[in-house]
């Protein structure tokens, strides 16, 4: 297996994973795109912030997250985005499938 | 002093210095135009905005002033490279079908202008072996040399070096180039899978890496070749063309279709260019062979009114199909998609230039309506068993460019005179032997017929330019008359009729010598132009 073949799966792994810690933080609290960015940074799963957006889209447009605009004390109003109904759906769905995954690691692991 | 530059982004003002304002227009009008009819593509934009003018304020109430190119520069390293952006979107739509593949110029490859290297994409072959054709093409010798007329009018050549150039700067002209990753699938025609994304997205990473060693370096230029923007404009839409959803692909009708549509794009392509090269050729044979460029007969001709656009409605009714069906055909085979408008301006054109046609036509023809001839048999005296005639023309008769037909009974000469957009035609009045018994008297036919827009101005025409002759002793003499752009030909036909007795002998002795004889023994069947 070459380089750029390991590089594909793990930007594969990366995406899926973060469209999981996504929704997951937005399960906790609704949050500005830039708390997001805050959290998925801290967090290192991302690196860049520009991708971000297209992947928010996506879910928006998937109906797993919605956004309203908020006033802000400083400038101009921002989005806060928050979790659907769906959203939860699928996130529960997530986490059942996070929660195998693991297992199996740790069962090929051991 | 230093150019700075306000900006509003995200409406919060910044003063930024002319070289950071130029890096984030480049970026920003990059997504916009990527995003540009995408669904939510102004959202994306709009948030990647906002975040830049959030890091921008963020950064400036720390004490900077004026934004500089080494702030934007940072920025734009957090909001990251635009190909990741554009992968993520393309990632997106990863459960749409893959692009159908398309001609594009593989900007990333090139050396000139990337049309090798995407044509190597198109038609999956190594890209050395095109350029290798190419630059044989591009030197080969002119091979095809048409130096059969060359009597001082110069040679007729075609160079398949400036052929090679001209179709390499067409294509430069016409192909876009492949510029965002969506564009880059569909050069390569690989779907949206493992592979395909692989393929680029190294590419893009070899790009994103050398450009990263060369960011010590001066301004940060624009990521990638830029074109102007209706370019890409034109490939989005037209890459959103409802025929190539995914359904139709997926369809076995779809590939039959696909592949009728080569096959009927090929024809296309094959005849229209059939018919433009052969229609060069005819233009330029016929100015070999009579010296003249094939409109200017137009003007020999006694049309009413301006001739200029009769001969550009006819040109253009006879090129503008054969330009449409080149266009039709290339975007059958290679999908070159222009802009919509240039088939409909192409059709409305031709429309155009057809009824032009036939109203200038119809309005130019008006000396042609009516037809009249008139007869007069003259008799004449015959002093000798033989009678010399002579052809007088007005010039020294030029032994080339003539046309003769004759044999024992008819004789017709004619020929061009003049060069270029004056030519002259010189033409007699046809000869036609008829024998008759010794009892009946000797006589000339005088036969003319002529057009008019009236039934007396055709008869009228017919009388006056109706042929002269002049018998002296045994010799009988006719003149010429001239057609040329002062004095046009308006449909005029005339011919002498010698009745004669059967052992008249005849003979012409001007300008080309031709024996009537008594029976079929000889021929002369010259035609001209050799």
């Amino acid at each position: 297996m070459n380089q750029t073949n390991i590089e594909n799966i793990k930007s594969q792994m990366r995406r899926g994973v973060l469209e999981y810690c996504i929704l997951s933080i937005l399960d906790k609290s609704d949050a500005y795109a830039s708390e997001l960015i805050g959290k998925l940074k801290d967090a290192r799963i991302i690196v860049v912030e520009g991708t971000l957006y297209p992947l928010l889209t996506r879910q928006k447009n998937q109906g797993l997250l919605t956004y309203r605009w908020e006033e802000s004390t400083q400038g101009p109003p921002r989005k806060y985005y928050s979790l659907t109904d769906k959203g939860r759906a699928v996130l529960l769905e997530m986490d059942k499938v996070w929660k195998e995954l693991v297992e199996t690691l740790d069962i090929l692991r051991k | 002093m230093k150019k700075v530059i306000k900006v509003s982004i995200n409406k919060i003002p910044f003063t930024l210095s002319e070289e950071a304002y130029n890096s984030l227009k480049v970026y920003l009008d990059h997504l916009r135009r990527y995003y540009s009819g995408k669904e939510d593509g102004s959202e994306i934009v709009d948030g990647i905005e906002e975040r830049i003018a959030e890091l921008l304020s963020e950064r400036t109430l720390a004490g900077e002033h004026v934004v500089s190119k080494d702030l934007v520069q940072e920025i734009l390293d957090i909001m990251g490279p635009l190909e990741m952006i554009e992968e993520e979107s393309a990632h997106a739509d990863h459960s749409y079908p893959p692009p159908p593949k398309r001609l594009y110029r593989d900007v990333d490859h090139k050396v000139l202008g990337g049309v090798c290297s995407g044509l190597a994409a198109y038609f999956n072959i190594d890209v050395v072996i095109v350029r290798l054709i190419y630059v044989v093409g591009l030197f080969l010798p002119s091979v095809i040399r048409l130096s059969r007329f060359t009597h001082g009018w110069g040679t007729f050549t075609i160079s398949f070096g400036w052929f090679f150039f001209a179709v390499y700067l067409l294509m430069w002209i016409l192909i876009p180039a492949a510029l965002t990753v969506e564009e880059k699938y569909a050069m390569h025609g690989a779907p949206l899978s493992a592979r395909g994304l692989q393929r680029v997205s190294r590419e893009d990473r070899m790009r994103t890496s050398s450009r990263a060693s060369r960011r010590s370096g001066a301004s940060r230029r624009p990521a990638r070749t830029t074109r102007p923007v209706s370019d890409t404009r034109r490939s989005y839409s037209s890459s959103r063309q409802p025929s190539y959803r995914s359904s139709d692909r997926n369809n076995g009708w779809y590939v039959v279709l696909r592949v009728l549509a080569v096959f009927v794009g090929l024809l296309f392509l094959i005849s229209s260019s059939a018919v433009l090269i052969s229609l060069v050729v005819a233009f330029s044979a016929t100015g070999f062979a009579l010296n003249l460029f094939p409109t200017a007969l137009f003007d020999l001709v006694a049309f009413t009114g301006n001739v200029f656009w009769l001969k550009t409605c006819g040109i253009l009714t006879i090129i503008l199909p054969a330009l449409g069906f080149l266009y039709l055909g290339s975007v059958l085979v290679f999908n070159i998609r222009g802009h919509k408008w240039i088939g409909i301006t192409m059709f409305f054109m031709w429309l155009a230039a057809l009824i032009g046609l036939v109203v200038t036509g119809t309005h130019g023809a008006a000396n042609f309506r009516r037809h009249a001839s008139v007869e007069e048999r003259i008799p004449i005296e015959l002093t000798s068993d033989t009678l010399f005639i002579d052809l007088d023309a007005r010039e020294d008769f030029l032994f080339e460019r003539y046309w003769i037909e004759a044999d024992n009974a008819v004789y017709k000469l004619g020929w061009f005179e003049g060069k270029g957009k004056n030519p002259n035609v010189v033409v007699f009045p046809t000869l036609t032997v008829v024998r008759q018994s010794e009892q009946e008297t000797p006589s000339i036919l005088v036969k003319s017929g002529s057009f008019g827009r009236s039934e007396p101005e055709a008869r009228h025409a017919a009388k006056t330019q109706r042929p002269v002759f002049e018998l002296n002793g045994n010799v009988l003499s006719i003149p010429s008359w001239q057609i040329n752009k002062t004095d046009p030909w308006d449909g005029n036909l005339s011919s002498l009729k010698l009745y004669v007795p059967a052992d008249q002998i005849i003979i012409v002795r001007k300008p080309i010598y031709h024996e009537f004889g008594k029976s079929n023994s000889r021929k002369i069947s010259i035609k001209g132009f050799d």
